[in-house]
């Protein structure tokens, strides 16, 4: 055979065309490629593509399949066949999916394919055919329930997660036909056991529309595999889950519930289904320890308390019959009375880890503006050497540049109250450094509409550097503008209130915003942790503001924390060191 | 027409790699976080995932595992920040086929070459791999 053309010809011509948007040119002249080089895959990748691009998709799965039998020696090639079958499984109808795998299996049993790509090939669907006899032969045994016990025996001796893949494959497919409850049951667990969480809930679903009767069991495993995969798109579409849906529940499913609403933020339905539980524990202390550790980690500390005198008067109650669970409450006794120990340790580690990803983060954040600067430059560079340079170009990129720098001027600049080494040591008055922070923003705070209150004693005294004591406040009401401008309130508010009682200095902010979720409150002092998007930075939003105010306050010997029983927008609470006092110690930390 | 999908928050970096691909006739999209990409990835189809570590609401890696769990084949390649390099060795064993540095080590150039090298079919390596294969007496000579 002969031919005027080489491939790399063909390939420059037919990627020419397909450019400049020629699709049916391309298509012939990768047919001609095809005539004459009747053994290069490529050309077969490339004509199923130009289908694809013709939404031509029973042609392209045509085209694919050559290339598919031609990779036996370069099967590395098999990621396109493998991003082609993706595709066609979305764009194709169920029965047109079955038609391509027949083909494919077709080829398979010519003998046309390789083993290797064979065990690639099982990794993205499954066939009888690639089942050898003695797999098949299992596969068939699952359709009767009556087989159970030897079934289960040869998967307790699997490893591969593959056959597992196949038996629920197997399962899912031929569920309609057979009935074998319990073995389906027995595959769901496996399944899960397995973490072949797609496959496991495809079952579920499919046993699930078979039984119209409810089953707590499986729906309980439904919603685990939904949390463990963090998304529930299969139970939003199966169930309505509301109010009405926490009380039908038993406690099992309600269990589930708590981390479904958790995961949904909705902490009104996560309180009522809490609440739903506190009924079921009644009469029933494992109920009643699940229900107290749910309150601690939601930092319900007074439920859970409440919970705990309730185990306790259970267990009394018992206390005859049974001894041991009077241990248990001593135990837990005792874990209260250790709280206190653990959280000074455990702010050691916190102190350790928080240095840690406070460099990670600083030379994360560093080498971002350094990036985007880099990027910018090099672009240029290349647009250049295309000869692509627009009239605007230069201006964006010293554009770019100058924003970038800034951007670290600013960050290096938030460091400045912690790292600052000229720092005052001066007597200043509370009231009017706060108030002057507050006046020195009036401007802002008046053109968001937000209205502010100092009250309290205005004869209180610190010792120290005033610019940095600015620091906490310019970042806390900067915060709480935010937070009340993004939540578009209209009568914004922020208070500020000082007092002080027989140890220390207390200040009390708070503000009308939309406050802290629960779930962020432990991580809000932590050095870049941010909720804002990181696309705006308008005063930081890099996630030092609080991070500062907490240091800063440790160097003023004092505490801030995070009311977490206030509910109508964010509290702080800061604790102060009077100096005249020196009796007074820093008993407990209060970062967390 | 080859696509690539490019998840990170930095829009001021996305951006340039995004048009970079354009002077070489790649089409791109972006993400500007984990969540977003990895619907995105579910409902298209691309040929190579350009993938940043630190994001926030769904990190680099979670969003490499889902992916992974999808497909097992598409491209990713990971850029990071030095600072992470660590972590590199955790992804690879999740599976990425390579991984580019951010920071004073930047390189858009480095980068638009290892995204093309693993898009073209035909690159002068594959080709030359290609022709070997080939028998010889194929161009009837």
């Amino acid at each position: 055979m002969n031919s005027e053309y080489t491939q790399n010809q063909y390939a420059n011509e037919i990627y020419q065309l397909r450019y400049q948007g020629f699709v049916d040119d391309a298509i012939n002249k990768c047919q001609e490629a095809i005539d004459n080089y009747p053994e290069n895959n490529f050309f077969y990748k490339i004509l199923g593509d130009l289908f694809v691009q013709k939404e031509l998709y029973i042609e392209a799965s045509k085209s694919y399949i050559k290339q598919l039998v031609l990779i036996n020696e370069t099967p590395e090639y098999f990621k396109h066949f493998a991003r082609f079958y993706r595709l066609f499984e979305k764009k194709s109808s169920e029965e047109d999916i079955l038609i391509f795998q027949d083909l494919i299996i077709c080829e398979v049993k010519k003998g046309k394919i390789s083993n290797e790509i064979i065990n690639k090939l099982k990794t993205i669907f499954f066939h009888e055919e690639f089942a050898d006899k003695n797999l098949l032969s299992w596969l068939q045994k699952t359709n009767n329930d009556s087989n159970l016990v030897e079934v289960k025996n040869y998967v307790d001796d699997i490893e591969n997660d593959n056959i597992i893949r196949s038996m629920l494959t197997w399962r899912i497919k031929d569920i309609d036909n057979t009935k074998c409850n319990q073995t389906d049951l027995y595959f769901i667990s496996i399944g899960e056991k397995f973490l072949l969480y797609d496959e496991t809930l495809a079952l579920l679903k499919k046993v699930h529309s078979k039984n119209p009767k409810k089953n707590p069991t499986l729906i309980r495993t439904m919603f685990r595999i939904c949390r463990k995969i963090q998304n529930y798109s299969v139970v939003e579409e199966l169930f309505e889950i509301n109010s009405q849906y926490i009380y039908n529940s038993d406690f099992n499913i309600q269990y589930e519930l708590v981390y479904y609403f958790e995961f949904k933020e909705d902490n009104e339905l996560l309180d009522l289904t809490l609440k739903g539980m506190r009924n079921s524990a009644n009469n029933s202390i494992p109920i009643a320890r699940t229900l107290y550790n749910f309150y601690l980690k939601f930092n319900k500390f007074e439920e859970a308390s409440e919970v705990s005198n309730h185990i306790r008067a259970l267990a009394d109650k018992k206390k005859s019959s049974d001894g041991r669970i009077d241990e248990q409450i001593e135990s837990e006794r005792g874990v209260w009375d250790k709280l206190q120990e653990l959280v000074s340790e455990q702010e050691h580690n916190r102190q350790m880890i928080a240095l840690r990803d406070l460099l990670k983060g600083f030379s994360h954040e560093l080498g971002q503006p350094v990036t985007n600067i880099r990027y910018s430059i090099q672009l240029y560079e290349l647009k250049s050497k295309a000869g692509k340079i627009e009239s605007e170009s230069v201006d964006h990129l010293l554009k770019t540049i100058l924003n970038q720098t800034e951007r670290i001027g600013k960050l290096l600049g938030r460091f400045r109250p912690i790292v600052s080494s000229k720092s005052e040591n001066v007597e200043f008055n509370i009231f009017d450094r706060i108030n002057e922070v507050f006046e020195n923003l009036s401007a802002r705070l008046k053109a968001e509409g937000i209205e502010y209150h100092l009250n309290g004693d205005d004869n209180l005294y610190l010792l120290g550097d005033p610019v940095q004591f600015d620091q906490v406040f310019y970042n806390l009401i900067l915060n709480s503008m935010q937070a009340i401008s993004d939540e578009n309130i209209v009568n914004g508010e922020i208070n500020v209130l000082i007092a002080k009682n027989k140890e220390a200095i207390l200040i009390e902010f708070k503000d009308n915003g939309p406050g802290i979720p629960k779930e962020n409150t432990k991580k809000i002092f932590e050095p870049f942790y941010t909720t804002k998007d990181p696309s705006v930075h308008h005063d930081g939003g890099e996630g030092l503001g609080l991070f500062i105010v907490w240091n800063v306050i440790k160097m003023f010997s004092g505490h801030i924390m995070l009311d977490n029983s206030y509910h109508k927008g964010a509290k702080f609470i800061i604790s102060l060191l009077d100096k005249e006092d020196e009796k007074y110690e820093q008993s407990i930390n209060y970062r967390r | 027409m080859n696509k690539v999908l490019i998840i990170e928050d930095e829009l001021d970096t996305a951006y340039p790699v995004k048009e970079a691909l354009g002077l070489v006739n790649v089409e791109a999209e972006i993400a500007k976080d984990g969540e977003i990409g990895l619907q995105m990835f579910k409902e298209n189809t691309y040929d190579l995932v350009l993938l940043d570590l630190k994001m926030p609401r769904m990190d680099g890696e979670t969003v490499l595992s889902e992916i992974r769990k999808i497909d097992p084949f598409v491209d990713v390649i990971i850029y990071t920040n030095y600072s992470e390099f660590a972590d590199i060795k955790k992804l690879t064993n999740i599976g990425i086929d390579g991984y580019i540095n951010k920071g004073p080590e930047a390189d858009l150039n480095e980068l638009i070459g290892a995204i093309l090298s693993k898009l073209a079919p035909m690159s002068e390596e594959e080709i030359a791999k290609l022709i070997k294969s080939t028998p010889n007496d194929f161009f009837g000579e």
